[in-house]
Parts: C-alpha cells; structure tokens; sequence
C-alpha cells in the first residue's frame, strides 16, 4: 500500500474512532507501523481485501465494517488496522486527550447514552449482515471455484 | 575468606551479595545481565510525556510496534510495556519444553522482580509451618529487608494475615476509586469479617513515601508501569547498584552460566559459564557456590551440573507456583469520574479470604485502572471499536481488576527435569505441571465468593470477563530442591545448604516447601539475608 492510500486510510479511521484529523506524527506512525516487517499487512485473500477497502471509503462505511467484524470476522486486517490506530492515538497528544476524557458524570445520562449507542451498533451489524456478508460469501466462494479449477502443477 | 560465587542477580542474589560484602566477603556476581534504556523526562507525569517526548508512540509502543497487543494474538497478556521488555528477552539455545506450565524466564540485570508490582507481604507463622524455621527466624529479616528497600503500609485489618514487621513507612495517597473501596468495606465490616471471612486493608508495597539513600519519595508521576523514573519504586537493580559500591564486589555480565564442576568428594570446584559473545566457555574455580538465578535456572544448572558429572538425568519434583484468577469489575459509584493519573499505579488495596486451614487462604490484589495502555481491554468489549471507545471513556475510572492468587503445595508429579530434544539431542528443560483433581471446584468457588464481595462493594463483574491464567503466570517458581529437616537427595538444609554439595547454597524459590498464595519476593529477600547473615 503506498503512502497516500494510507494516510487517506488513516484519516478515515481517525475520523470514525474519534470525530478529529489526524495530526501529521499519527499519519507518519500509521504509515511507519505498515513499513515494519515484524507485522503482517497484507489482507490474506480478496474478501479480506474488499473489507479493508470498503472500510476506508468513509466514517459510515467504517463503522459497518467494523460492527461486521467485531461480530464475524474479529481478527480481521481491518481490525488489525483500527486497533493500531487507537493505540497511536492513545499515546499521544493531543489525541489521548479524546480517549482519557469523559462525557458526562450523570449516570442515568450514560446510561441512556450507552443503551442508545448498543441499539445503534445492533442495526448497524444487521446492515453488515444484509450486504456484507453475502458479499464477503460470494469473494469467498469465487476464490475456492477458482482455486479448484486451476490446473495443478506438473 | 572463602571465594563466593553467586550466580543471578534477582531480587535474592543481590541482597543476599550486600550481606556478604558488608561482612568483608570477597563477592563475584556472573549474571546475563540483560539491560534497559535509559530513563527519560524524569520529571514528567505520564500524561506530559506523551506532549513532551518527541517520539512518544515509541516510548509506550515502541520502535518495533511490539507494544501494541492486536487481536489475533493468542499469547497471554502480561502488560510489559516495551520500557521493560528486555526483562524479558531471551538468551539463545536456552531450550525449554513444556506441558501444563507456561514459564517466563528473565536474564535481566535485576531479574523477574524488575517486572514486579511491588507487593510486600510476609509469609506469618502457619504458612511457615513446611518450613524447618519458625516466624521468629526469619523476622529480623523481613526487618533488615524493609529497611534496605523500604516498605510503605500500614497495620489494619489484613495485618492479621500479614505480621507487622518493623521499618514500615507511611502509607502512599489512596486514589480516589481506592479510597472509595475501602470506605464501603469499612461500612459493611461484620458482613465481610463474619459471612464472607473476607478482610480488606491497604496493600504494602516497596515503594518509599519519605526519601531514603539518594531514591526519592514517590511523586505521583503515574509512571509505575512504564519504569519509575525517580527510584521511589523498589528494583533489585538498586541493591544492584549498592553492591557495586563496594571494592569487594565483582560483577561478570553477559555470561550464561550452563554448569558446575565437583569432584569425588562431591565438592564443587569451579563453575563453567558461557559468554553471550560466542567466545567458548569461561570457567571460574570458587570456594562456596551460591545459586540465586532463580527456580527454573537454579534447577536447569543443577540438573545440567549432575548430567555433567554423572550422566545422570535427575528429576527434580515439587515444582509450585501460584494460580492466579483475573476478575475483573467497574464499580457503579465510579462511572462518569474522571480518572486521575497522577497516583500511584499498581494494587493499592488487598484482600485476604480465611480459608479452612490457615494454608488455604487466598489473597486478592484489587488495581484500579489508570494508566496502562487501553487498547488492549477496549478490544475486547463486544461492540464495535468506536462503541467501545464511547463506553470505556465513561467506565475508566470505574475499572478494577482483582488479581485472585491461590496457594499451592509440593506434588510429586510437577517436576523439572531434561530431556533430550529430537533434532539435535540437546539436552533441554522439561517442565511438567498438572493441577489438583478439585482445582475447578475450587476455582469456582472462589470466583463465586469474589462476585459476592465485589457485589457488596457496588461493583459488578461483567460476563464473560473472568480469565484464569495458565499456571507459570504468576512467576513465583519454587519448591524443587526444598529446605528440609532430615537430609535427602535434592534437598537443602535449613540454612539453604545443599545436602547433595556442601558448598553449594541455593538462595532463590527452589528451596521453599511450600507456597502461600502470597508475593514471594519479600520473603525471598528476607530468605536470603537469614542464610548469608546465618551461614557465612
């Protein structure tokens, strides 16, 4: 992937985990983390691909990706992408503000709050199962007919 | 004077070295030795380094990104921050094969206890009932021990698991969610003392709230797990740096020890070590030889020592270490705080449940949650990541984790031995543990006890969270060459005198015949000091 993919990629992502632009020194660590060989990047086949590239389209596609995921596909490279991105963003400023900050100290408030978010992530997660994953099934099952009819070596 | 080797410099090797050196002893040190980085910004609070440093992604994640736990990872957590991870790095050819034990192993300058959180508690007079030593013993010890280290606490209602031993400082500040645990404990007292057999009181720890011998007092940096940058927090790499003061002390790093040599007599006569650069082996004649590696090394060098001069494959059996439950809570009065990172890091609060004999009582660390990394727990609640952060914000303050740490005895099936590996025939370390027929029940119903008392505390355990972590988590190994009143093969005196070597000591956890579901490391310091002060 090369560096305009991935800082358009990190800026989504920012964008989505935290409602801010991501600075230049997260773009430079997101882009870093993808450069070190120790971890592994590439998507391993085309389903995983297709989520990672819808996933970067907007704040709206992320989050069904990410709902999709958490639920069906949890070590996903999609995933793997998000939680680095927080990771960077919990360690510096001034994003980590974001993070140790809180919304409200009134509980009942919270409560709505996290009622209302729990229901939001349930229909997003329906909307991941209705077009997501028909599409991921059918990725999926392209590759193992094509993988099928290739012909074997020697 | 006799020439005393010690090999390991952990939180035994060291102090037992200050003995002998303040008695005139002549004191060579071989040890890995495997360094950290330098402290940076000791001024700054955890939240300023992450304005200040110009890398901070580097410092809390490292260079390599190795300090991000991503989700497929499978491996056990254990929240080494990348500051620390030389603790933890391992030397080359070190074989170790397993089955039902998960071992860490450190060849760190300081060793495991470099990694600790700082828990002080001593074992008291039942616990020490295996041992051919009494309370009265050892205490001097644990005194002479606080006063090197220093020892923050105070006497309160967990005292009655834990003697009160001298040199105790002022307590450190409680944080909020802390203080807030203790209060409603104190409102249900008898409920807790009379139906749950449950007592609660501030943890003692090894960090200092006055200054002492150039350390500061701790100064609320929030920096606890990362690596105290003002020494307030105890390592042993600070006994280490004392020791060095002195004209009699040598200390060889970079040296992997791999064997003694005896002769008929079973005297030993030299020690063979292997240098980390390659450059074949280096040997080194001593008079009295001092094992404080600790249980896996000591044991790993003994038994390589016995191969060496016998070809024998000896079997050491008894090997303990402490379960350790991980149950983790969010206190309802807490939701919505904001936390505060600016105190003290690790467990602030303990708790003892009595069991049926005194031998089976358990001991719970409750820390609140600060300033660990919270990525790692934020991708675990199941909704989506941005969800997750949403919630976790809220619950920070209310987050709590209660370490849970059961007792384990000497079976003669947990036993460390070598084996020969199929490529290479190498010999290697082979450890074999399997627990109790009635561990699940027992873990059962210390879960359920714990959910009662959280309850009573308003705090809420939420499903699906409760972790029991493999055996070798808990990284306090003892009990293969115990102490022993009658003298057997593979045991050592009261004194930690080989009954197999007579001029052979081992200082560490192995020679411990029983394990109390208590931090050890106290009790080995102490250990220690009682037999370089009692037998040299």
């Amino acid at each position: 992937m090369d560096g305009g993919t991935l800082d358009r990629e990190c800026r989504v992502f920012c964008r989505y985990l935290i409602g801010q632009e991501p600075n230049e020194y997260v773009k430079q660590k997101y882009r870093a983390a993808h450069q070190t060989s120790s971890l592994r990047w590439d998507p391993g086949d085309t389903a995983e691909a297709f989520l990672v590239r819808v996933a970067g389209i907007g704040a709206w596609s992320t989050k069904i990706i990410d709902a999709y995921t958490r639920v069906f596909r949890p070590f996903s490279t999609v995933r793997k992408k998000l939680v680095l991105l927080l990771a960077i963003l919990e360690s510096c400023a001034p994003t980590h503000a974001y993070v140790d900050s809180v919304d409200s100290n009134s509980i009942s408030f919270l409560f709505v709050r996290f009622v209302q978010k729990s229901v939001t992530f349930g229909l997003i997660l329906l909307v991941g199962i209705l077009f997501i994953l028909p599409a991921e099934l059918i990725l999926r099952s392209r590759v193992t007919r094509i993988t099928f009819w290739l012909p074997r070596n020697g | 004077m006799d020439r005393v080797v010690i090999v390991g410099s952990g939180a035994s090797g060291v102090h037992f070295a200050l003995s002998l050196l303040r008695k005139g002893y002549d004191v060579t040190m071989l040890d890995v030795g495997r360094n950290g980085t330098e402290t940076v910004n000791g001024r700054d609070s955890f939240v300023e380094l992450k304005t200040n440093l110009s890398d901070p992604a580097a410092y809390f994640l490292g260079r390599d990104f190795s300090g991000v736990f991503f989700p497929d990872l499978t491996d056990e957590y254990y929240g080494i921050p990348p500051s620390k991870s030389y603790i933890f790095a391992d030397v080359g050819g070190e074989a170790v094969k397993t089955s039902g034990f998960s071992p860490l192993l450190s060849f760190a300058q300081g060793g495991l206890a470099q990694a600790w959180t700082g828990g002080v508690y001593p074992f008291n007079e039942e616990e020490l009932v295996d041992f051919p030593f009494r309370y009265h013993n050892i205490e001097p010890y644990y005194n002479e021990v606080a006063k090197r280290i220093g020892v923050s606490g105070v006497k309160d209602d967990l005292s009655r698991f834990m003697p009160v031993h001298e040199n105790l400082l002022s307590p450190l500040k409680l944080d909020e969610h802390s203080t807030l645990l203790l209060a409603e404990y104190a409102k249900h007292k008898s409920f807790f003392n009379d139906k749950l057999r449950c007592y609660f009181g501030q943890s003692r720890i090894a960090t200092l709230t006055v200054g002492k011998n150039g350390r500061q007092a701790c100064s609320y940096l929030g920096r606890c797990l990362w690596g105290c940058p003002t020494d307030a927090f105890y390592t042993p790499s600070i006994t280490l740096r004392e020791c060095m003061r002195f004209s009699n002390f040598r200390y060889h790093k970079g040296l992997h020890v791999s064997h003694f040599k005896f002769n008929r007599r079973r005297q030993i006569t030299s020690i063979v070590a292997m240098p980390l650069n390659g450059t074949g082996t280096q040997e080194l004649a001593l008079d009295r030889l001092v094992l404080a590696a600790g249980t896996l090394s000591s044991s790993k060098i003994f038994l390589q020592s016995m191969y060496e001069g016998t070809r024998e494959i000896v079997k050491l059996p008894g090997l303990m270490d402490n379960r350790q439950v991980l149950i983790p809570f969010v206190n309802i009065k807490m939701i919505g705080r904001p936390f505060d990172p600016d105190t003290y890091q690790y467990h602030q609060v303990a708790f003892g449940i009595e069991g049926e004999a005194p031998t089976e009582y358990l001991h719970g660390l409750v820390t609140t949650l600060k300033t660990a990394l919270v990525h790692p727990i934020i991708q675990n609640i199941p909704v989506d990541l941005k969800t997750s952060v949403s919630l976790f914000r809220n619950l920070h303050a209310a987050l709590g984790l209660v370490n849970l740490n059961f007792p384990d005895t000497r079976r003669e099936d947990n036993a460390i031995t070598l084996e020969a590996e199929q490529h290479n025939g190498k010999l290697a370390l082979f450890i074999r543990y399997s627990p109790t027929l009635h561990e699940k029940e027992r873990i059962r119903n210390a879960i359920r006890k714990v959910k009662q008392i959280l309850w009573k505390l308003k705090c809420i355990v939420p499903p699906g969270m409760i972790h029991i972590r493999p055996m070798g988590a808990s990284v306090h190994y003892s009990g293969t060459i115990p102490m022993s009143r009658t003298p057997s093969a593979y045991t050592t005196s009261e004194l930690c005198q080989s009954h197999d070597f007579k001029n052979l000591y081992l200082v560490d956890g192995s020679t411990f015949p029983f394990l109390p579901a208590k931090n050890i490391t106290f009790t080995l310091m102490a250990n220690a000091v009682r037999v370089a002060e009692c037998a040299f």
